[in-house]
């Protein structure tokens, strides 16, 4: 994709990364993962398939937010073309089924690639940054829903379209829940390490003293623009994927999968897991979703009000993200216990 | 010729609508620069103000005068509680004010329910315009949205609230060197948005299904009117308002509304792109 | 060094913000054979000469070039991958990141690990090389911006008041590290505190009111009766 050619545009990144912490927390979430399934069955799996997925899409979202520290509000849009892509490709068009999801997949995620190039490019090398940049990606969302909804022929409309084929490589189908599963467990993983290598080297730190002073970047030699374009398109193209698995696995898409309460929804999986860590994005959404399900149960209303609440509580209690104020709490703790001694 | 009068006043009404819808966003986004997501939901309670006052058995005009009021206090307590805390940094009022939009929108359903409620508008029926018979009301939503902005501009500029508000953005220190209060004229100011909003609110309720959903097909929309039309600048609103009304009546005749509106949307972004400081500037 | 530096030459340089003419019609020839300093009051146009060198701003009229590729119009990134690099009068450094992180993003392709143990050794930073950018004291932020740029093995070295903050023991270190630069890097310093200008032993250039009113050994600058008046005679 187009993070592997990054470096070259780049010329002059170095292989001088380190892994911390975060990468060992990855490790031993993927070895959990990876053995869930002997603990789980049916439904349930389907379910945990479903936030390995959603977990993929958060991972996305923090590529780009936790690492420039922009805010995309219309991340659902990526995730909803990568679902559209491999929908409309497989209902719409005679493709041989034994190819028909990987052509449907790259036309997801191209589509979504191209739509972050360009209006990544219209306001990224326009000059727009932060809470504008917020603002025009939300639009972004609502002309993205204004058009699957408003489309009956193509999306299916309000109701969105039936009958999207599993996951097929070459005639070999995941369509079992073990399989789809393990399908998505692997290429979160594969996501995620690769985010941790690639953000853990020089671009990670350019990214960083990026959102510090992006004039001095400037005359450093690198162009900034081009650098937050192309994480910008890396992260939306990591959505798609997401996007398109979803809708392969679950055999449908709806315009609630390219809707503004998921670009919402989306935000607090990575607020809650801790912004810039890459693997708080895959906790985070395992934590929201558990709580969902807890929420959701009382009343229909009950869980956009909780995400609602939850959004004030970040900026006037936890500034930093729940993670960091936990961890803020307890380093404070060890100290007054230190001080007692 | 004939063909083009009923173009002209559709478009005129659109226009109409998002002026006064985007007048109070004006006043929050381009002069306070505070990004308010919630600017949607203060059209809805206006709306829903109207559905309130017509139930209780009071008429539209009652509930023109008691929307304003409503959406003023409502405005001025959300200031005082969370607002006000939020004047430093742009992501946190994304976050702050997204969350209260959830938060107003589900209060609204769970109290009215989810079925669109039905208002009812004065002037029923219709009158001739060059020979082409056009509903009443949208005449009057036409002339009062132009009304509504010939008096805002005239408290921003004629007034001292105005003078103070205008002082106060320039340089909150200087402001209060000279005896005037930000704070106070802050709260003041959002909670005059707060109003604009409700009343466009009540204006749009005959037009349109009124849910608690409604305010977000005109959240995009205003802050595009007020990007485009140049922030910070109350007169930039009718030239954002002129631009984006006319395209979308435009296209709307040859393409399905909501793909008409996303297609403007798209504009609007290419637009910023070569003039971000919008068409008519402070 | 053996390559060549080619000069950097400003002609007919202006520069104005509206009505106000901020650079007016500066020639001058800057190479690595002696150290160029560049003196005058507050507002003569002094950090707005550099930010046109460096892309920052554009000229409103006249032309830079270095060597012979023309300079105009070119994007701040592309002048610094030609070689040019910048240290701002604030220190602008990445204070979120540490000191190693910071040569990191600003450290040339080329730069070996022994090459940039000798710069931080040249600013005095290795045994801060693990500290946040944010918790350096002032001068070392200044001398970590110094540090970045040289990590970029600069041909040009544009330096916007690098005394500014620092104690006198340092301004004397910093004299003498720039001496040393000589005939190796093209140095332009910005500078206000005259013993260090006279320190530096540097030709000068005086600016006011965007315009070269003197330029020469500093000692011939002390003796110019215009520079007196404007400037010097006034400290």
């Amino acid at each position: 994709m187009t993070t592997t050619t990054m470096p070259s545009a780049l010329g002059r990144l170095t292989q001088r990364r380190k892994l911390g912490p975060a990468f060992i927390v990855a490790i031993v979430v993927v070895i959990v993962l990876a053995v869930l399934p002997a603990f789980a069955e049916g439904y349930a799996l389907t379910s945990y398939r479903d936030v390995l997925l959603f977990a993929l899409f958060a991972l996305s979202l923090d590529l780009f937010w936790g690492k420039t520290g922009i805010l995309s509000f219309g991340h659902a849009t990526f995730f909803g073309l990568g679902a559209y892509g491999i929908a409309i490709t497989a209902i719409h068009f005679e493709i041989d089924p034994s190819i028909v999801s990987l052509v449907g997949m790259l036309v997801g995620v191209g589509m979504a690639a191209g739509v972050a190039l360009v209006v990544g490019y219209f306001i990224l090398y326009g000059g727009v940054r932060g809470a504008y940049f917020t603002i025009v990606t939300l639009a972004l969302t609502l002309i993205a829903n204004h058009v699957a909804v408003g489309w009956p022929a193509v999306t299916g409309g309000d109701s969105g379209l039936i009958g999207v084929p599993p996951i097929s490589i070459f005639g070999w189908t995941l369509a079992d829940p073990i399989s789809s599963y393990y399908l998505a467990l692997t290429v979160l993983a594969a996501c995620l390490f690769g985010s941790m290598w690639v953000m853990g080297g020089r671009l990670g730190l350019i990214l960083t003293a990026i959102q510090d002073d992006e004039i001095k970047v400037r005359t450093l030699g690198y162009k900034t623009p081009f650098l937050l374009l192309m994480t910008f398109a890396a992260s939306a193209s990591m959505a798609a994927v997401a996007g398109g698995l979803y809708a392969a696995a679950n055999g449908f898409v709806a315009p609630d999968m390219i809707a503004l309460l998921l670009s919402t929804e989306v935000i607090i999986w990575v607020a809650v897991g801790g912004s810039g860590t890459l693997i708080g994005a895959v906790i985070g959404t395992a934590i929201v979703w558990w709580l969902q399900q807890k929420i959701s149960s009382i009343n229909a209303s009950a869980w956009p009000i909780a995400i609602g609440s939850f959004f004030i509580l970040l900026v006037l209690v936890f500034p930093k993200g729940p993670a960091a104020f936990v961890i803020d709490r307890i380093r404070h703790l060890r100290r007054e216990e230190g001080a007692d001694r | 010729m004939e063909a083009l009068i009923p173009f002209a006043l559709n478009a005129l009404t659109l226009i109409s609508i998002l002026l006064i819808v985007s007048m109070g966003m004006a006043i929050i986004f381009g002069l306070m620069n505070v990004i308010n997501l919630a600017h949607g939901e203060f059209i809805t309670i206006g709306a829903f103000t109207l559905v309130v006052v017509q139930t209780l058995g009071g008429n539209f005009w009652l509930a023109l005068i008691a929307a304003p009021m409503v959406g003023y206090m409502i405005g001025l307590v959300l200031e005082k509680a969370l607002i006000a805390r939020i004047y430093e940094n742009p992501l946190h009022a994304i976050l702050v004010t997204w969350g209260l939009s959830l938060i107003l929108q589900q209060v609204i359903q769970l109290i009215f329910g989810a079925a669109p409620q039905s208002v009812t508008g004065p002037f029923p029926g219709s009158i001739d315009v060059f020979g082409v018979a056009y509903p009443a009301y949208r005449l009057f939503l036409i002339a009062f949205a132009l009304a509504t902005f010939a008096l805002t501009i005239a408290v921003f500029k004629k007034t001292r609230f105005g003078l103070d508000l205008r002082a106060s953005i320039q340089s909150s220190e200087m402001a209060s060197v000279m005896g005037v209060n930000p704070d106070k004229i802050n709260a003041r100011a959002f909670a005059s948005g707060a109003a604009l909003a409700a009343l466009a609110g009540v204006l749009l309720a005959p037009l349109t299904a009124v849910t608690a959903f409604m305010g977000i097909n005109y959240l995009a929309r205003s802050f595009f009117v007020v990007l485009i039309g140049g922030a910070g600048s109350i007169s930039g609103v009718a030239a954002g308002s002129g631009l984006i009304g006319s395209l979308e009546t435009a296209l709307s005749y040859e393409i399905p509304t909501t793909v008409a509106q996303a297609l403007v949307l798209a504009l609007a972004i290419v637009i910023l792109r070569f003039r971000p400081q919008g068409i008519l500037p402070a | 060094m053996t390559v060549a530096i080619p000069p950097l030459s400003l002609r007919n340089v202006s520069r104005s913000f509206g009505s106000f003419q901020a650079v007016a019609d500066v020639s001058e020839d800057f190479g690595p054979d002696e150290l160029n300093c560049i003196i005058g009051p507050n507002g003569a146009g002094k950090s707005t000469l550099l930010n046109m060198i460096c892309g920052t701003l554009s000229v409103s009229s006249g032309s830079i070039h270095f060597g012979d590729v023309s300079l105009g119009g070119m994007p701040g990134e592309k002048i610094a991958n030609l070689g040019i690099a910048r240290k701002f009068q604030v220190p602008s450094v990445f204070p979120s990141l540490t000191v190693m992180e910071n040569f990191h993003v600003s450290a040339a392709n080329d730069l070996s690990q022994d090459g940039l143990d000798r710069i931080l050794d040249t600013v005095n930073l290795h045994a801060d090389s693990q500290t946040p950018a944010a918790e350096l004291p002032h001068g070392k932020k200044q001398w970590l911006e110094i540090g970045m740029a040289l990590s970029m093995r600069p041909k040009v070295l544009l330096l916007d008041e690098p005394t500014a903050g620092l104690s006198a023991d340092e301004t004397r270190a910093t004299a003498e590290f720039l001496r040393t630069l000589k005939g190796r890097v093209t140095v332009v310093v910005i500078e206000h505190d005259m013993a260090f200008v006279r320190d530096l032993k540097a030709r000068t250039i005086v600016l006011h009111h965007g315009k070269v009113i003197a330029s020469g050994s500093f000692a011939d600058i002390e003796r110019n009766d215009l520079v007196r008046d404007v400037y010097l005679g006034r400290k």
